[in-house]
């Protein structure tokens, strides 16, 4: 994981271009608002095993929809979550996880 | 092959519905075989359906709450030995991979999912289930014949 990776810049599926599956890509998008307040809510609840399985779903949706630089974060927090880390190490996995997931756009680049 | 299935029942677990939703789709527009695809996010439901027959191949995530991808391959094979299981793992463990196929598992793919991977294994393990089939349908045609005799 890189620092550049956590800059604000938009992140756009590699299915956006595949007419079968761009719709689909956007769903996710659109979904994910639901996620990020699912992760929060089980972090604020200090339910670690929520928190794990909501990112270990992450981890694997996220790159099989074509956002690739999702996957590392969301494999963080599950291992933070997993491990049951300090409660403030988690805090900081989990707020790069979402900082990336605000960051998913539908479409492609303009 | 002779009297290949014109719609073979595939079943399709995971208990992320993104991940369902995406698997159909997959394989619903691009995979070779014309596949009549069921998707159940509750593993439990899933032993049940497995239990009740005629799933010829069965791709179920690995890792869930309750039951496992590594139950259910047991429960498939057990139910029919034709059965194919493709297990999806967000998990490249050594340990896991080897016991699902020290239990029969065809084949694994690793969570993010390639379509292009995802494809060629079904297209393998339909192949496989369809040899599969023909030599238990010889078996049992044999040994009702030599009853006869």
């Amino acid at each position: 994981m890189t620092d550049s990776a956590l800059q604000s810049d938009a992140i756009y599926s590699r299915l956006a271009t595949d007419p079968d599956l761009c719709e689909l890509a956007e769903m996710y998008v659109d979904e994910m608002p639901d996620k990020i307040v699912a992760l929060e809510a089980a972090f604020s609840a200090g339910d670690m095993e929520t928190l794990c399985q909501k990112a270990h779903q992450l981890k694997g949706s996220a790159g099989s929809y074509g956002f690739d630089q999702l996957t590392p974060y969301a494999a963080a927090l599950e291992a933070s979550a997993r491990n049951k880390q300090p409660l403030d190490q988690v805090c900081d996995v989990l707020n790069q996880a979402i900082a990336l997931c605000r960051r998913v756009r539908p479409g492609v680049p303009q | 092959m002779a009297s290949q299935d014109p719609h073979p029942k595939l079943l399709l677990v995971d208990d992320d519905p993104d991940m369902l939703r995406l698997l159909t789709s997959v394989i619903s527009c691009a995979a070779d075989v014309d596949f009549d695809v069921e998707s159940l996010t509750d593993p439990v439901n899933a032993r049940t359906r497995i239990e009740q027959g005629g799933v010829d191949i069965l791709v179920t995530d690995l890792e869930m709450p309750g039951v496992n991808g590594l139950e259910l391959l047991q429960c498939a094979k057990s139910r029919n030995a034709a059965t194919q299981v493709l297990l999806m793992t967000g998990h490249s463990t050594q340990e896991s991979l080897l016991a699902a196929l020290e239990h029969g598992a065809s084949d694994y793919l690793l969570k993010p999912v390639n379509q292009l991977e995802l494809l060629a294994l079904l297209r393998h393990t339909y192949e496989r289930q369809q040899r599969w089939k023909q030599a238990l349908l010889g078996t049992w045609r044999g040994r009702h014949a030599s009853e006869a005799e």
